[in-house]
């Protein structure tokens, strides 16, 4: 992947990587729909994927948690000198923008790079070709995995994320502003369409990620340079995804609302 | 039997091989030589359809690759035993998992594979490394083993990228007797690129010399002997 040097080798560059992506995701869902279940190895993504961010979810989305409210609590004290309504202020954006939105980020960074590294390294080392002439096509062997790994990772990672965030937020509006947890935790402002929003997000970016990441990694080429471009190359490009579906999907749901 | 006809490929609209022609009957063994950055690597890679020609028309046996979709070459491929440059063992695969992959991928029962791998290591004269990981081996060890997966399902066609690369003249000497022992059990048709033209002239039927992505010649090892150009080449004249 050398780099473009003018605005027509940029745009041919960014229609390149968008045609690949399109072509890994198609042939991905060709393979959901038909190809083997390897378990074995869905499982392995999975504990890679979703039980090794466990900590880092819940240490980011904990402190997201507990600077929201610190900050609403500042702001509720100094204009109407009450902070009790902060819970019902902060929980619905964390379910619906904050806590599936930086869990994406967060898997974008840590999964999508572990991603883009491991299959660019294996197609700079000829261990994809050597798939391909062993019946194993990359999209079944190795996006796969990946693939349902993330579907059902992301959306447990931002549940608990979101958990994280509010027993945080409740921890710091008790401490802090003496706004009563009872009070807090008023979840009848949290509507069912709140929830659905969230983790229509979180499914989105659980299948928006793997398939950039991965096809950044199969697009690495040469040797290590050509995986660290890769790698680079996905955490912009599924960072940008999940910023763009957030807009996407809020924007749906502000229609249906 | 291998074919290729006209065969051209250019990348970022630089010609890489242009207008290659050559055949190699079955059970033939062609030695594929030329300096390094001649092409010849990409030849191997379009032979198995790892990537497609701009010009020109493949065929292997009676099947030719240019209308095939990569599906239907997954299953031309299994006819392919190739041993790749880098040797591609998968790292995280110990070396019997490693052998064992291409049977796997042909879902063989559990206890046939473990039986042909050790079969393989056994004639690799690597008995004892199933269990171990390819980090570990010596870079003789890890060709035995590219070559022990690369012909685990007898594949009726080798397809050999310097199989001795780097290696010293005893191994390289032990990897040619191996891959001309394999080739006769399978009375495969191989084509193998390399650089050791001493040891190619004994095993190889015909010789081919690529130049810069143009083929100065494909024939018979005798003939190819007595070409100036291939003779040149082997005694390392410079062209």
């Amino acid at each position: 992947m050398a780099e473009p040097t003018t605005l027509a080798g940029f745009v041919a560059e960014i229609r390149a990587q968008v045609v690949d992506t399109a072509d890994v995701a198609r042939q991905s869902a060709w393979y959901l729909a038909r190809g083997r279940w390897d378990w074995p190895a869905i499982w392995a993504q999975a504990h890679e994927i979703g039980v090794r961010s466990v900590f880092f979810v819940i240490v980011c989305l904990g402190f997201l948690g507990a600077i929201i409210n610190l900050q609403a609590g500042f702001q509720a004290t100094r204009i109407i000198g009450d902070a009790s309504l902060i819970g019902a202020q902060s929980m619905p954006l964390v379910v619906r923008l904050l806590g599936p939105t930086l869990t994406g980020m967060m898997v974008a960074t840590r999964v999508g790079t572990g991603i883009a590294a491991e299959i660019g390294s294996m197609v700079v080392t000829e261990q994809v070709d050597a798939l391909r002439m062993n019946r194993a096509p990359p999209a079944e062997y190795l996006v796969k995995p990946r693939l349902v790994a993330c579907m059902i990772m992301v959306p447990a990672l931002t549940t608990i994320g979101i958990t994280a965030a509010f027993f945080a937020g409740m921890a710091v509006a008790a401490f802090a502003f003496g706004t009563n947890p009872g009070t807090y935790a008023d979840f009848d402002v949290v509507v069912g369409l709140d929830l659905v929003e969230g983790m229509v997000k979180a499914a989105a970016y659980g299948v928006a990620i793997p398939i950039i990441a991965s096809t950044a990694g199969l697009r690495a080429r040469g040797g290590s340079e050509g995986v660290g471009e890769a790698t680079t190359q996905a955490v912009v490009a599924s960072s940008l995804a999940v910023i763009v579906l957030d807009f996407a999907i809020s924007g749906v749901v502000f229609v249906l609302r | 039997m291998i074919r290729l006809e006209g065969v051209g490929k250019a990348f970022d609209g630089q010609p890489v091989l242009r207008d290659i022609s050559f055949t190699v009957p079955a059970g033939g063994t062609l030695g594929l030589i030329g300096a390094g950055g001649a092409g010849k690597s990409l030849v191997l890679k379009i032979l198995c359809g790892l990537v497609r020609p701009d010009a020109g028309r493949v065929w292997l046996d009676d099947t030719e690759l240019g209308p095939l979709s990569e599906r239907e070459l997954m299953d031309v491929r299994g006819r392919i035993g190739m041993i790749f440059q880098n040797y591609a063992l998968f790292d995280y695969l110990t070396v019997a998992e490693n052998i064992g992959f291409p049977l796997a991928r042909m879902q063989r029962p559990a206890d046939a594979i473990a039986a042909r791998v050790q079969t393989r290591l056994d004639q690799v004269h690597l008995p004892d490394i199933g269990p171990r990981y390819p980090r570990e081996l010596s870079g003789g060890m890890k060709k035995r083993v590219c070559l022990a997966r690369a012909t685990v399902h007898d594949p009726p066609i080798m397809l050999c990228d310097d199989p001795t690369a780097g290696l010293d003249p005893v191994t390289t000497n032990r990897i040619f007797r191996l891959l001309k022992d394999l080739q006769a059990q399978n009375d495969a048709t191989a084509i193998i690129v390399s650089h050791e033209t001493g040891y190619l002239r004994p095993i190889c039927d015909a010789i081919a010399l690529l130049d810069r992505g143009r083929l100065v010649f494909a024939g018979p090892t005798a003939e190819a002997v007595e070409h100036p150009e291939v003779r040149a080449f082997m005694e390392g004249e410079p062209p």
